[in-house]
């Protein structure tokens, strides 16, 4: 590793020394290394800002392998063959990506999924869904992690076998929120990806997420808004997508849902209406060879009662009591036939004692 | 003279004797005193009785009385010892001659005009008094009903103090009480409130049923309004009716907390004790300078409703563990130590979520994913280790509360319940478990064999759901259950698949929701 690029890695952890600071020293200098042996030129550097850099003069090249290494991370510098091709050409791309996990080459089809972190069931449901139907057609999905739709998109593109990228807020080694750790250790086994712009350690600051979602919607050609509040932080990741020219997808929502008035606004204005993930397909013209369907193997037979239940509901999910008044079972057998079907997933248990079959929405 | 009479004081549920000495005799001055540790209550007890005696046509003495209550280094408390210091002060005096008064039991206070006012602990007192030998008791006849089936000792209800020294004396002997048999004061027994009322709510009824048959701890998830306090109350009413120990055990802990009703007798009802979630954790395990019972223990043999768990502090909840494991609360004071029994069934309810509406199909929920884990996460572990059954009570819609339809009644419940513990009963005859639930490992392994399709099935509900070992045990014990209820010796494929859909909370209901 060269000493500038050792300089650049220990600049993205700068809590005083920001984007525009690092800009500005950049074009002055030329090179950070330069700037760090000339820093008394520098008069626009804040106190702390010196205090900062001068600290980074003295950590060796060695020192920073030594903790990349540690915490397994890599690094990717923005001139780098492998950077991320259409993040790279955004108004302000990071300076370098620190990340773990695989990292795409070639021509990468990205859909990114944005939402509300206090979600509804009906959002987290259809992001699940949409995520999956996406991912099971071989296009990446990218989010930022947090709780809620973003955590929903994750799981539904894992649950389709595909890719998807997550950038955080914070440094790789502070993942937030916590919560969302064993999600994030999924994405990596599964051929997936974490970003961090920020240094390894560096901590969750509030301002850092609106910055960051400029990666998010930059990463990928479409934006897919499901469920936000006025104001919402969301509606920046979709500000950025519209002045880095992507496509901005909305999912409607119902009309007297708090989280619906914005996508609907949105949809007003000329944004994509979204109802499944065909809807995108079809919109950015992308073709796709659709993987073969896997049957879906059913572990057991049927008895007489299983079977009445599932023809019950096929027609419509059914809550328990309209189950037990249509087959006739007693409370006692309706639980465990219930039961049963739920293990060998053919049927799905609702909140609310409410059954259906399982894939269908 | 020096005259003797005798009484018992209450320590915990258990009464201690304590022999009420008089002498009266000399001075020229006018002095009552009463020594051997009496507290505030029993030292008032002196203008009582100075008034009770005039009042009853005696003579306080003129001169020095003492009343000593020994053993002289027990604490006396209540107000019990007044019919034993005027009897013993008027024996002391030989205003009337009395007889045999060492070995009759003398309970109770004293109005100003002599009449007799009941007392608490009556109960547990005549039961110690009885072990120890005392073979008659003279007391309140407010609380003789509560007496009334405590076999081996005759009984006398008075109804002031001119009654009982007659009584004592020869003259006017007192009409001894009537021993009532356990089943008469069973058929005074009022109904709680019966299944029958509650409509609809089949899921939730049948999960009282189990949990009643195997005395399993049970959780209701459900919205504001669900019914779930309707369907704990009816719990009591579907549990097979109390034994007379059983009887016996619970009344003298209510009588010993003075909170027998007046002129009630035995409790035939199983208690239902609901303490507020802002109850501290004295006030549920016991505590207090004399280390009262706590609702843990007053529920004992009945049903400790907790409503609205996740609001009780975690300290609290926290402190049911022993008690309900050990089936009793150990309540140490610097002043006093008890031990009472509390094995109670904890029957509790909570939210789903924050708002109340996860789930509901009238109301949308507005609580976030990550709202509706903290609101869960309140329960510590290791408590929801020990509720067995975990289940989901919804609105009953309004068609349904309209339709006048059939329910089935307690009592029905009452006698599948009952046929169920019969099968326990015979299966851990010599052993000290009573119920399914109190099984342990070595007892599962024993007496919970499965089939192979039942374990197999067991397997991958455990894999699908990420489920632990202890959830694997208390699934198997809520099967064995089940397999009792339906007369089976051993655990097949529909037990276990019951069991499961009773474990709500193991299934991450709330975290599943994702595939919605």
């Amino acid at each position: 590793m060269k000493r500038e690029e050792a300089i650049r890695i220990l600049l993205s952890g700068c809590k005083h020394t920001g984007y525009a600071t690092r800009r500005r020293l950049k074009k002055r200098f030329g090179s950070f290394e330069a700037a760090l042996e000339n820093l008394g030129e520098a008069t626009y550097l804040s106190e702390n800002a010196l205090r900062e850099l001068n600290k980074i003069r003295s950590v060796s090249t060695e020192r920073v392998e030594e903790m990349l290494d540690k915490s397994k991370a890599q690094v990717a510098f923005c001139e780098d063959e492998n950077f991320p091709k259409l993040l790279g050409s955004i108004i302000d791309p990071p300076d370098l990506l620190l990340y773990r996990g695989v990292l795409f080459l070639g021509e990468e089809k990205a859909v990114s999924i944005v939402g509300a972190r206090r979600e509804t069931r009906y959002g987290r449901g259809h992001a699940f869904q949409i995520a999956k139907g996406l991912a099971e057609n071989g296009i990446t999905v990218v989010s930022g992690l947090a709780y809620g739709i973003d955590a929903a998109a994750h799981q539904g593109a894992l649950k389709g076998g595909g890719r998807t990228v997550a950038f955080l807020g914070s440094g790789l080694n502070k993942m937030y929120p916590k919560d969302n750790q064993p999600l994030a250790k999924e994405i990596m086994e599964t051929g997936g990806v974490i970003f961090s712009e920020y240094g390894l350690s560096a901590a969750p600051k509030p301002y850092h997420f609106p910055f960051r979602n400029r990666l998010v919607s930059g990463y990928s050609q479409a934006t897919l808004l499901i469920e936000a509040r006025e104001k919402s932080g969301t509606l920046i990741t979709v500000g950025h997508a519209l002045s880095q020219g992507r496509e901005v997808f909305c999912l409607p929502g119902p009309i007297d849902s708090a989280t619906s008035g914005v996508p609907h606004r949105l949809i007003r204005e000329g944004a994509h209406l979204c109802t499944s993930y065909q809807d995108i397909l079809d919109d950015m013209n992308w073709t796709v060879s659709i993987n073969e369907k896997k049957e879906k193997t059913i572990l057991c037979t049927f008895n007489e009662n299983q079977e009445k239940i599932v023809q019950v509901l096929s027609k419509d999910e059914q809550d328990f009591n309209a189950l037990l008044e249509i087959t006739g079972l007693e409370t006692g057998e309706l639980n465990s036939e219930l039961s049963i079907l739920e293990i060998f997933g053919i049927i799905q248990k609702l909140p609310g004692q409410i059954f259906r079959l399982m894939g269908s929405i | 003279m020096l005259s003797r009479t005798l009484c018992y004081t209450l320590q915990g549920i258990e009464g201690a004797p304590v022999t009420v000495e008089c002498f009266a005799g000399g001075g020229n001055q006018f002095q009552f005193i009463i020594v051997g540790l009496p507290d505030t209550a029993v030292k008032e007890s002196r203008d009582r009785v100075q008034a009770a005696l005039k009042n009853s046509g005696f003579i306080m003495p003129y001169g020095h009385t003492t009343v000593n209550l020994s053993p002289a280094d027990l604490k006396k408390e209540g107000s019990l010892f007044d019919l034993p210091i005027a009897v013993s002060i008027i024996a002391a005096t030989q205003q009337v001659k009395m007889y045999a008064m060492e070995h009759i039991l003398l309970l109770g206070e004293l109005g100003l005009d002599g009449r007799l006012i009941p007392v608490k602990g009556a109960l547990p007192l005549v039961i110690s008094a009885r072990t120890n030998g005392v073979k008659q008791v003279v007391l309140p006849k407010d609380n003789a009903p509560e007496v009334a089936s405590v076999s081996g000792i005759e009984v006398y209800p008075a109804g002031c103090l001119f009654d009982v020294v007659a009584h004592l004396s020869g003259k006017a002997l007192i009409e001894k009480q009537q021993q009532l048999s356990y089943e008469d004061c069973l058929k005074k027994a009022e109904v709680s409130l019966d299944l029958q009322m509650i409509r609809g709510q089949h899921v939730a009824k049948r999960a009282l049923e189990i949990a009643a048959s195997g005395g399993h701890n049970m959780l209701m998830i459900g919205t504001p309004g669900s019914g779930k306090t309707m369907l704990a109350r009816s719990l009591p009413g579907i549990l097979p009716l109390m034994s007379e120990a059983e009887s016996l055990e619970t009344t003298r802990i209510y009588s010993s907390a003075g909170l027998l009703p007046t002129g009630m007798g035995l409790m035939t009802q199983r208690p239902f004790r609901t303490p507020h979630h802002t109850a501290s954790a004295a006030s549920l395990i016991g505590g207090g300078t004399d280390a009262r019972p706590g609702e843990v223990s007053l529920a004992h043999n009945g049903v400790l409703f907790l409503d609205e768990m996740p609001e009780y502090p975690r300290k609290v909840l926290d402190a049911l563990r022993q008690p309900l494991e050990d089936g009793f609360a150990t309540v140490s004071r610097v002043k006093a130590r008890a031990r009472y029994q509390s094995r109670c069934m904890l029957v509790a309810s909570m939210n789903p979520c924050p708002c109340g509406y996860y789930g509901s199909k009238v109301r949308q929920c507005r609580c976030g994913s990550h709202e509706i884990r903290k609101y869960l996460d309140r329960i510590s572990g290791p408590l929801l280790d020990r509720i067995d059954i975990q289940v989901e009570v919804d609105a009953v819609p309004i068609e349904d509360i309209i339709a006048k339809k059939d329910e089935e009644s307690s009592l029905d419940v009452r006698h599948r319940v009952e046929r169920a513990r019969n099968i326990q009963k015979k299966r851990f005859e010599n052993t000290n478990i009573r119920a399914n639930a109190q099984m342990d490992n070595k007892a599962l392994e024993k007496y919970a064999r499965a089939d192979d399709a039942a374990l197999d099935f067991l397997k991958k509900a455990m894999d699908r759901y990420g489920m632990s070992m202890r959830a694997y045990t208390r699934m198997l014990k809520v099967a064995r259950t089940i397999a009792d209820l339906n007369e089976r010796k051993n655990i097949t494929l529909p037990d276990v698949a019951e069991a499961v859909q009773l474990r709500t909370i193991d299934k991450k209901y709330w975290g599943s929701g994702h595939e919605a």
